[in-house]
């Protein structure tokens, strides 16, 4: 028996597959694991050629494999699957030795069926989790917000581009030092305190710091971090939030230098009233002087004008004075105020005027009562009813209509008139102006519409104007409840 | 009618208004006595040197606010202090121009201040003052 033969026999457990073909490419001894792979039994292995077994696709492979090897002697193995009498693939890995005095080669394969199964899986798996990754890296390297990886020795471990971005530094630069050395000087102990926290096992929510870019500039950075496990590593997302603090800063800044500037005011009105009315009161007690020594007519006509500039000039200051505490509106008692009562001792307060002018005024209160401030009402109705006696018509008596009315949440109080109207056309929105007057008319001072405006909205509510020109005007009030 | 046996003292800066308060006075009775100061300070210092001297002390005060070197304020602060040495009851009013609610609020906290009279202050008024002393 030839040596090969002999080899292959000896090792009929070898669970290697050991052959040897012939030079028609039959095999002329194999051993038993052959059978048990391939399910052939020895008779049909050896009455068949070698490539019958191998899978049609991998034919010519295994063809040029092998008269490779042959000519250039190479022990790389190659693959090449063959097909089991029950049609299964098996994976053999060969190497072909040519066998000095014999005819034919030898041929050892290795079955790595089971391996390439495996392989095939995890081949799947690592594709699914590279498409899985390659999603989160996406997510990292597009996020706007700055994600990071720190270590417990304070380094930034891994970065997504945002954080360039942000500060201006290169990704190496960002890792070369503790991460410290990027924070604010004045939020480095906070930070510090909020990292040990962290190695706490205590997850930071809208923690915030600041991190100055290379170009020395502020990044304000509200943070959410997680220690992720005992090693101290920290993932952690940071927000720039700059651009919304420097918008807080700004509105802040403005809104001081509103409340400055309105205190401003406040005084500026108290001090010019207190400053005008000094003279003015002296004005008064001069004239009075004057009254009660000898004149001649012409000069008491000039005492009573003056006496009369004086007084017009006194009573606006004290509307200025009225205006300025309206803002200050911190001593507003809301009482329960009966409209009738009101409406009545208004027309008290004016009856001469009523009485001259014979007007008519009608009520209508579905709602009776409300909540209010009694002063700024009575100044709503003095003034609203003084108004339509004032600019009435000299072709009819003056007609007034008040009526209240509950409508969803607030009440509507209307002051309808058959005045001489105003061209709203014309004057629009500047009705409720300040010291704006719109008709030639010496006891209009223009205030009284500007300072129940003021009251009402004051008070939240609104007031709108109707009006057409020759045919009355209409207040409509609207008080929320 | 006045009999003008008080003596009534203006502190006020106001020239004019200091006119106004002598002729009402005179208009009033022609022996009122009157002391009229310029500011705080001149009606303090006055007070202090005549601490001992009962019937030279005013009985009413008519206290302007704003003044130049010491004002109302001030004024009263150190009014205050000497209170305890001075053997007479003097009543002090506030007259000034300043319809500030913050100033009348301010004149309140002063228990030594009867009441804060808004300027013109006339005859009728004056004159119910002096018989309240």
């Amino acid at each position: 028996m030839k040596t090969s033969s002999v080899y292959i026999k000896k090792n009929v457990l070898n669970n290697d597959l050991i052959t040897i073909v012939n030079d028609n490419g039959y095999f002329v001894e194999s051993n038993s694991r052959w059978s048990v792979l391939l399910g052939y039994s020895k008779k049909e292995l050896l009455s068949t050629p070698y490539l019958t077994f191998v899978h049609h696709e991998d034919r010519s492979k295994a063809k040029r494999a092998i008269e490779n090897r042959l000519q250039t002697p190479n022990s790389k193995p190659f693959i090449v699957r063959l097909i089991s009498k029950m049609g299964d693939i098996i994976w053999l890995e060969s190497i072909i030795a040519k066998i000095g005095y014999e005819e034919g080669f030898l041929l050892i394969a290795k079955d790595i069926t089971q391996k390439k199964i495996e392989k095939t899986s995890v081949e799947a798996d690592l594709i699914a989790l590279k498409l899985k990754s390659r999603k989160l890296e996406d997510l990292f390297d597009l996020s706007q917000d700055l994600i990071t990886i720190a270590n417990s020795e304070g380094y930034f471990t891994k970065l997504n581009p945002q954080w360039s971005k942000t500060l201006g530094y290169t990704e190496i630069e960002l890792m070369d030092k503790p991460y410290l050395t990027f924070v604010h000087p004045d939020d480095q102990q906070s930070t510090v305190a909020e990292a040990a926290k962290q190695l706490n096992g205590i997850t930071i929510f809208n923690f915030r710091n600041r991190y100055l870019t290379k170009t020395g500039e502020i990044v304000w950075l509200d943070w959410n971090a997680t220690a992720v496990d005992y090693t101290g590593e920290v993932f952690a997302i940071a927000r720039d939030i700059t651009k919304v603090i420097r918008q807080e800063q700004k509105i802040e800044a403005t809104l001081q230098e509103l409340i400055a500037k309105n205190k401003q005011l406040e005084d500026y009105a108290y001090i010019t009233s207190h400053n005008l009315r000094s003279p003015v009161a002296n004005i008064f007690m001069l004239t009075k002087f004057l009254e009660e020594t000898t004149l001649t007519e012409e000069q008491r006509n000039y005492t009573d004008m003056i006496k009369d500039s004086a007084e017009v000039l006194n009573k606006t200051m004290k509307d200025l004075i009225n205006v300025v505490q309206i803002n200050e509106s911190t001593d507003i008692i809301i009482q329960n105020i009966s409209l009738q009562e009101m409406c009545t001792e208004v027309k008290r307060q004016l009856s001469v005027k009523i009485m001259e002018t014979q007007a008519k005024i009608i009520t209508n209160f579905e709602v009776e009562e409300i909540s209010y401030s009694i002063v700024y009402l009575r100044s709503i109705f003095l003034n609203l009813i003084s108004n339509a006696l004032k600019y009435c018509s000299s072709e009819r008596n003056p007609v007034i209509h008040i009526s209240s009315e509950k409508i969803n949440n607030r009440i509507q109080l209307i002051f309808k008139d058959n005045g001489l109207g105003i061209d709203l056309k014309k004057y629009g929105e500047k009705v409720f102006g300040f010291r704006k007057t719109f008709h030639k008319n010496v006891s209009a001072k223009g205030l009284g519409l500007f300072i129940i405006k003021s009251q009402i909205e004051a008070l939240k509510g609104t007031i709108a104007i109707d009006s057409e020109l020759d045919k009355g005007t209409k207040f409509t009030i609207n008080i929320v409840l | 009618m006045i009999k003008g046996n008080h003596i009534l003292c203006l502190i006020d800066d106001d020239d004019i208004h200091q006119f106004i308060i002598k002729k009402i006075v005179n208009k009033l009775s022609s022996n009122q006595k009157l002391l009229v100061f310029s500011n705080g300070e001149e009606g303090i210092n006055f007070i202090r040197s005549t601490i001992g001297k009962i019937e030279k002390l005013p009985d009413l005060i008519l206290l302007d606010i704003n003044m130049p070197v010491m004002d109302g304020w001030e004024f009263l602060e150190e009014f205050i202090t000497i209170t305890p040495e001075i053997k007479k009851e003097i009543i002090i009013y506030i007259l000034s121009s300043s319809e500030n609610p913050k100033d009348k609020e301010r004149a309140k906290k002063f228990e030594l201040v009867s009441g804060y009279i808004i300027k013109p202050i006339n005859e009728n008024q004056l004159e119910s003052l002096l018989e309240s002393v």
